[in-house]
């Protein structure tokens, strides 16, 4: 009902549109066309059109449920339009979204796959231009196909529907053999197939080969010799089941295990692709997975939590709560383009990078392809996509798109401490409204200041820019062969990237000539030598530029003399923004002096500094003292910082960089000219004036008319004219002047400055804004410090509109937020209308009824522990993955696992203690013809470590593993950039701690892992590849890190007494077995070449007996039997 | 284990030249006693050299990678009308979506001339490549859709600007193997770690095989720019005695195991690292090339040095069957500020190599089916940005160029509008530009496709459509 009125009223709005356009253009060619076709036309349609419409659009737009709602059979359902809107606009082809959507010049492009050819296009426009003569209009084009499920309301087909993995969990039994092989309902499943494939199941493993694959496999490490020698001497029945219970138990196990769920989350510390920013919270999220699983986590909490834990009920147990708030960064940890212009495609972006893992996560479901159309194999259209969506949409991960887009991040306090925040928070804020209330008083102030001392600042500009060319004078004559940092004759000045000591980054490119300093990484300082002739006071000037507020604290001779200073904000980092600002006073002694500019963070963007010499002691040279700026604005009864903020900007005139002021260009044709010779040389400038050419042509008239009647004999009375006729202003008679317009456009600095920086000040009101700053640091520092946590909250509840082809600026129908509807059986939890409804998608996802949520999760700890899920595609459960291959044992685990309340662990010992599982490797012929990928599983399938396996073993057999459960390596700062250069987090990769803590930077993932099949964390991986290239050997042969552990391990072997010793020890340790006579024998004839080798290398007497070991080392430890897991 | 479905399915199914060819890293190697024994199915060589899927007109791509976005309108696509209205307001919309404001029309800095029989119009700062203009083609109305650099660089590499995806250089080798078995197929010279990083040569959901090997990065000097592990401590002598005692434990192993092609790929994976060892930098050691040469590079002149390096290297790689090959001048096109002597020295120090490079392949034969390719990830507006000596970035347009590898030379494809801000005629997405390269190399971007969780991927997505007018 409410398409059909929706489309009346397009009607109806369409309809009044035509008769007023025929009633207004009686010629209109749509019109004409409208109430008669003419045989040309007929013919024009019929050869041109007609037959592109059939074989080109009516396949998708046509019949009950067309693409976009939009129906291209008659001319009417052209005028009508879609979801989109109208289509056509007869006579008006620029008008008609036909013709752009032809030309594939929108986001909406049709036919999508490939272009019209050209003429095709004109034929249509031409067509439009006629007004679209449609000859029998009204009558509908040749039957489009249609789905037949539609008429019937029945949305999916019976394949569909019948999908297996959409069925509830069957509740199936053990088939009944007679075999004594089963020691567990697993192997009757297994060995029932085997058997219906005449296969035999391969012997057990030995206890050795048992017990290295069990502690691989439940906590990612080698057994030790002790824990080997234990499981050998225990004769009991349950020995096996005892070791398995022991690794459950261990820390270690959740470091594994929690390391699969990572892969399936994408886990990673940073957000990849473009701003590259450090995710320094996401630790918490690893850390609570890595617990879930130790505790064994009941899998619907577990599921619950991820995705609602800040919305399930509050307990008793604030750590609880946290953890929940945590587990939510499930959700808020997926790869982002934090960089996107467009804050609309950001937004969907997220929401559907947190829609695709979350469907193949806990559904096996790919929820992503969705998006832009009805899914092309499963049964999920886009409608429901956008129901989930909105769901998403209605919670909050992001607290802002901007460029750089802020991500939300929750606090982890008690309730009593978020009062207190709250209550400073409150503070800051009536804090800032009230220096918003005096700053906003006194840029008036500054405003009028301005205006009544406009000749004034002309006047000191001038003497300004006389100052710097001076003092450049001093610098070269006096410092011609010197050091440029011996402050002789009282002032130099010098290039900021010039210090002496200091670990800020010098940067002389990218930023025009000389330009200075910037820190990347936390507290940063930068210290120069100054060499003194007089002691006394002395100035500081600073010219930098900033597009944030990074102050900075000056200390000399170890002594802090000025807080904050150089924090003001220029307006961007670029050179054309820079200015001089003052930075204080202070004494130097005679003789060699320190000076360091020090910040707690980041720098500002620092080009110059310059020291002039202030007194009191009586000036020792001929020449006269230099001013410092600050002086020279004293002189002339100025303001020193508006006054730098004028001169900055008469420079950038003078330099041509600001086109649209001539009067100051003007103005600067008289400042340039010596006093000496005044009167003369200002004749010159006015002749100009009064010509046509030159000044005479670009000067504003009032202006000319005001200088040439003035005839000015010194700059003082130029600048009165100028005053003058500002003052003139004020009389409201002349708003419309050129010149007023002028001077008022900014950045002319009449308006007044944006920034209201203290020293702008007078007395009074820069005591109170500086107390008011001083109250604001106080409360900030004073506030509370906490953790916070990457996740996601409620936003505000909306349903979302169907994005057509994906596009967020086409927007079709409203769909309500609701799950999936192909899953059915499931208790349906109601979302009201203020609620996101991740509460109930949580609830729902977790129902035991779920046919998916725990298939999926038992299928992949099956992968994980045998080396190739039941289903093999184990994160697409939809119709291209493919079946289970023992369905009934897929049902029959699900259900026990149900049932044990998903206890993981359960599922583990399940598995474990079988024969299936207890099978070895051995390698039968016939088997592998008959089954070449052991799908039936007639022997256990050999595996390589995975990457964080291989390096954790290379540590543990060397150096030495540093346990401890959590805690983050990452040393870059919160949102903080992760790969600037080359420098890729070294220090942290050399942690001696496993390697599930290191962190994981999207797009530039540690090179040890990657190289080792470490898959890419920007996507769900259930399954990792295995991939045997040339790159892992070099990393063997070459890498640091073999080369470290290696010979760590070297030395704890010379540590033994003898020969045969060391190398059993090396085989127990790495293999997990002695050594046989031969291998002892060849080990000893190898170290002995090796020795020889070194002696020859490294011109050592006897040879390097250490690295004749380590090379040992490298061989077992790169040998096929260390590496990969029977 | 391997949820590959090669686009060649008669190569996988055919288990006999799978297996012949099995082999592990870089290498084809026949490992023929492995079909007696071999027992898992699952092993193949991803690297193996492949056939396309028709008769390919170009064997190697050479990408010279301009990092920030050059202006087409101060290099290759002449404004006279830009010129003429130097700030003056931009007579129509600018786009919805931009990365900064900015303001009037702000003419190039730069003079123009035309060159050659095509007489095509080429900057100033270009001296040594305008020689060259009658063997390029030139495309000025290539289009991208994201405003920053991450995106379109990851655009530019990969076809998504949204999610992770193989990048072109992966596909590529994913289509048609390795030529050298002793070299990686994909090179990327001191590539940037930002903006996309890694994931600009990765492989995402391609097996990690077909990712490319960086030497070096933007931070590394390119003369310094290595294989990753390519050298360790040990030395040769030393590393060949463990090698030994490595592949007599392994070999020792297999009888245990009993067949296993997997172990068998591992004990041939350090064989092949050995030789790549000798080989890469061998390849790297440029001492053996004449003075004149280097001297044409601009190797011995600071400004030309190390792009110079970059492009001898990368007709060393090229002379050795490596299949993509690219070149990256890092991030400083990205012109804010400073446009006229920015892009002055920028195109100072690429355009003596890059001319030495195109004089070297052709004097060498090599151009014909070399591919060459020069363009940055966006164009910039023919607006001004600050304080009217800086461009914004700009996807709308930008230009690039080709030469050889089976490219109609001296063509002038495509069209901005008067000012150069939005490509008007004959526009070419990247979409449009991955299509053609495949096509060059003989590959129909439609059939190269990858099955990945539950759908059939491409490089061209949904898009793409070759650009028959630049094909020789």
């Amino acid at each position: 009902m409410v398409r059909l009125s929706e489309v009346l009223i397009v009607l109806i709005v369409f309809a009044s549109f035509f008769t007023s356009t025929a009633a207004a253009d009686e010629g209109d060619a749509a019109v004409s066309a409208d109430k008669q076709v003419t045989a040309q036309q007929a013919a024009f349609f019929e050869t041109k059109i007609r037959p592109v419409l059939v074989e080109r659009c009516v396949g998708c737009h046509s019949g009950d449920d067309p693409e976009s709602g939009l129906k291209l059979e008659s001319r009417e359902d052209l005028l009508r339009g879609g979801e989109l809107g109208s289509t056509l606009v007869p006579g008006r082809p620029k008008q008609s979204f036909l013709i752009s959507a032809l030309k594939h010049d929108e986001f909406i492009k049709m036919p999508p796959k490939a272009k019209l050819p050209t003429q095709q296009v004109v034929d249509f426009t031409q067509w439009v231009q006629m007004g679209a003569p449609w000859p029998n209009s009204g009558i509908a084009m040749p039957a489009p196909k249609t789905n037949p499920e539609a008429d019937t309301g029945q949305r999916f087909t019976a394949e569909q529907r019948g999908h297996w993995a959409f069925q509830p969990v069957a509740a199936s039994s053990p088939p009944e053999l007679t075999s004594d092989w089963p020691q567990s309902p697993i192997d009757a499943f297994i060995l029932s197939q085997l058997n219906k494939a005449n296969l035999q199941p391969a012997p057990p493993a030995d206890r050795r080969t048992l017990i290295r694959r069990a502690t691989f496999d439940l906590t990612g490490l080698p057994p030790t010799r002790a824990e080997v020698d234990a499981f050998l001497r225990d004769e009991s029945s349950s020995a096996f089941a005892k070791v398995v219970d022991r690794l459950l138990a261990s820390p270690r196990y959740g470091e594994k295990w929690g390391r699969h769920w990572l892969d399936v989350v994408r886990y990673a510390d940073s957000n990849g692709l473009d701003e590259n920013l450090s995710y320094a919270n996401a630790f918490r999220y690893r850390d609570y997975v890595i617990c879930a699983f130790n505790d064994d986590r009941p899998y619907d909490r577990f599921v619950q939590e991820q995705i609602a834990g800040d919305l399930l009920p509050e307990v008793n147990d604030e750590r609880q709560n946290m953890d929940r708030y945590i587990a939510t960064g499930f959700l808020a940890i997926g790869p982002k383009m934090l960089a996107e212009d467009d804050p609309m495609k950001m937004q969907m972006d997220i929401i559907d990078e947190q829609l695709s893992t979350l469907g193949q996560a806990f559904m096996g479901l790919t929820l992503g392809c969705a998006r832009c159309h009805d899914h092309k194999f499963d049964p999920l259209p886009t409608e429901d996509y956008y129901s989930l969506a909105g769901i998403l949409k209605s919670s909050k991960t992001m607290e802002n798109h901007k460029v750089v887009a802020v991500w939300y991040e929750r606090p982890l306090v008690s309730s009593d401490v978020t009062e207190q925040i709250a209550s400073i928070d409150k503070a800051v804020a009536d804090t800032n409204l009230r220096i918003e209330q005096l700053t906003n008083a006194q840029r008036e102030r500054i405003r009028q200041q301005m205006q009544t001392e406009f000749g004034r600042y002309l006047l000191a500009t001038a003497a300004l820019d006389r100052f710097e060319k001076q003092t450049k004078t001093h610098r070269e004559s006096v410092n011609a062969g010197n050091s440029p940092f011996a402050v002789h004759n009282g002032s130099v000045l010098f290039e900021a990237e010039t210090f002496h000591r200091g670990n800020v980054e010098r940067l002389t490119d990218g930023y025009g000539e000389g330009i200075g300093v910037i820190a990347t990484r936390g507290a940063a300082y930068a210290e120069y030598d100054l060499h003194v002739d007089q002691a006394g006071q002395y100035a500081l000037e600073i010219r930098h530029a900033a597009a944030d507020s990074r102050p900075l604290n000056v200390i000399v001779n170890g002594k802090t003399v000025q807080k904050a200073v150089a924090g003001q904000v220029t307006g961007s980092w670029y050179p054309d923004t820079q200015r001089w600002f003052a930075a204080g006073q202070f004494d130097l002694a005679a003789g060699q002096n320190t000076l360091k500019l020090d910040s707690a963070k980041v720098y500002p963007h620092i080009d110059q500094l310059q020291l002039v010499y202030r007194g009191p002691e009586p000036w020792p040279f001929p020449a006269p003292p230099p001013m410092s700026l600050t002086q020279i604005a004293a002189l002339h009864k100025v303001n020193p910082e508006l006054s730098f903020v004028w001169r900055e900007f008469l420079k950038q005139v003078a330099a041509g960089k600001l086109t649209e002021f001539p009067s100051f260009v003007t103005w600067q044709s008289f400042a340039r000219l010596n006093d000496d010779t005044f009167a003369r040389d200002a004749s010159k400038v006015l002749n100009e004036l009064s010509s046509t050419d030159g000044l005479g042509a670009t000067t504003p008239s009032s202006l000319k008319i005001a200088l040439l009647q003035a005839t000015p004999q010194s700059l003082a009375e130029v600048a009165s004219v100028y005053q003058q006729l500002l003052d003139t202003f004020t009389d409201q008679s002349n708003d419309d002047n050129v010149l007023k317009q002028e001077w008022y456009r900014l950045p002319s600095p009449l308006p007044g400055p944006s920034e209201i920086a203290p020293s702008m000040l007078p007395t009074e009101p820069r005591r109170e804004l500086q107390a008011l700053q001083d109250k604001l640091q106080q409360l900030t520092s004073s506030r509370p410090t906490y953790d916070v946590a990457m996740g996601v909250t409620e936003a505000a509840a909306e349903d979302l509109r169907v994005h057509l082809r994906g596009s967020h600026i086409a927007l079709g129908k409203t769909v309500p937020r609701r799950f999936p509807r192909i899953i059915s059986g499931v208790e349906k939890f109601p979302i009201a209308e203020h609620e996101s409804g991740r509460l109930q998608l949580a609830k729902w996802l977790s129902s035991p009824q779920h046919p998916l949520t725990g298939r999926v999760l038992v299928n992949r700890v099956w992968h994980w522990r045998f080396g190739r899920g039941l289903s093999p595609t184990v994160d697409n459960f939809g119709l291209l993955g493919q079946p289970p291959t023992h369905p009934e044992l897929l049902d029959w685990l699900t259900r026990r696992f149900l049932d044990s309340g998903g206890s993981i662990k359960q599922l583990h010992r399940l598995m474990m203690l079988s024969s299936t599982y207890q099978m070895s490797t051995q390698f039968s012929e016939a088997s592998r013809k008959a089954d070449p990928e052991n799908k039936l599983l007639w022997r256990f399938r050999r595996r390589r470590l995975t990457a964080e396996e291989m390096r954790d073993s290379l540590i543990a057999l060397g150096a030495g593993l540093k346990h401890r459960v959590g805690g983050s390596l990452l040393k870059v700062k919160n949102r903080g950039y992760v790969t600037v250069s080359g420098t890729n987090l070294t220090d942290e990769y050399q942690s001696l701690r496993r390697s599930v803590y290191l962190p994981v930077v999207r797009s530039a993932v540690y090179e040890v892992l990657q190289t080792f099949d470490f898959p890419d964390p920007a996507v769900a991986a259930g399954v990792r590849q295995t991939s045997t290239v040339a790159p892992q050997a070099l990393m063997m042969m070459n890498s640091k890190l073999v080369d470290r552990q290696t010979l760590a391990m070297a030395q704890r072997l010379l540590a033994l007494p003898s020969d045969s010793e060391r190398i059993t020890t090396a085989f127990e340790a790495a293999l997990h077995r002695p050594p046989d006579v031969a291998e002892v024998e060849s080990g000893r004839h190898f170290v002995r070449q090796a020795q020889r080798l070194t002696s020859a290398t490294e011109q050592k007497a006897d040879g390097d007996l250490l690295r004749a070991w380590q090379s040992y080392c490298r061989v077992l430890l790169s040998s096929n039997e260390f590496v990969y897991v029977e | 284990m391997k949820n590959q479905q090669h686009w060649n399915s008669e190569a996988t199914n055919c288990r006999r030249t799978m297996l012949q060819q099995a082999s592990a890293g870089f290498g084809a190697l026949a490992l023929a006693s492995l079909l007696a024994e071999e027992s898992r199915g699952e092993t193949t060589n991803n690297l193996r050299k492949r056939l396309p899927h028709f008769a390919a007109k170009a064997k190697r791509v050479i990408f010279l990678f301009m990092h920030g976005g050059p202006s087409q309108v101060d290099t290759f696509d002449y404004k006279p009308q830009l010129q003429k209205d130097d700030n003056k307001p931009l007579p129509f919309d600018k786009p919805r979506v931009v990365s900064a404001e900015t303001g009037n029309l702000l003419a190039s800095p730069f003079n123009f001339q035309q060159y050659g029989e095509t007489g095509s119009f080429v900057s100033e700062i270009f001296p040594h490549l305008a020689k060259h203009v009658d063997d390029l083609t030139f495309v000025k109305s290539v289009h991208g859709s994201n405003s920053r650099h991450g995106a379109a660089l990851l655009e530019l590499h990969t076809g998504s600007d949204t999610f992770v995806r193989p990048s072109l250089g992966s596909w590529l080798t994913y289509g048609l193997g390795t030529e050298n078995q002793n070299l990686p197929g994909y090179l990327t010279i001191c590539p940037s770690l930002t903006h996309g990083g890694s994931n600009n040569w990765g492989s995402a959901f391609l097996p990690a095989a077909y990712a490319g090997t960086p030497l070096g990065n933007a931070g590394t000097a390119s003369e310094n720019a290595r294989i990753p592990f390519i050298r360790g401590k040990t030395t040769n002598t030393l590393q060949r005695l463990e090698l030994d005692l490595l592949n007599r434990m392994n070999r020792d192993r297999l009888t245990v195991t009993g067949p296993d092609s997997e172990l068998q790929s591992r004990i041939e994976s350090f064989e092949l690292a050995f030789r790549l060892q000798r080989e890469a930098p061998e390849v790297q050691n440029i001492s053996d090339e004449a003075g004149h040469t280097l001297s044409m590079y601009g190797i011995n002149e600071d400004a030309t040095k190390d792009f110079g390096i970059q492009c001898l290297l990368a007709r060393r790689f090229a002379e050795r069957g490596v299949r993509f090959i690219q070149l990256s001048h890092s991030y400083k096109w990205d012109q804010h500020g400073d446009l006229k002597n920015g892009h002055s020295r920028n195109a100072r120090e690429v355009d003596q190599p890059i001319s030495a490079l195109l004089t070297d392949l052709k004097q060498r034969g090599l151009l014909e089916d070399t591919l060459v390719w020069w363009g940055g990830e966006f164009g910039r507006t023919p607006v001004s940005q600050g304080s009217r000596n800086g461009r914004d970035h700009n996807p709308h347009a930008c230009t690039m160029w080709f030469c050889g590898g089976g490219m109609k030379a001296g063509v002038q494809h495509g069209a901005t509008d008067e000012y150069g801000y939005y490509a008007v005629r004959d526009k070419v997405h990247f979409h449009d530009l991955h299509a053609t390269i495949l096509h060059l190399m003989g590959l129909n971007h439609e059939r190269l496709t990858y099955r990945h969780a539950g759908r059939d991927f491409r490089l061209t997505d949904l898009y793409g459509d070759v650009i028959h007018e630049l094909l020789a």
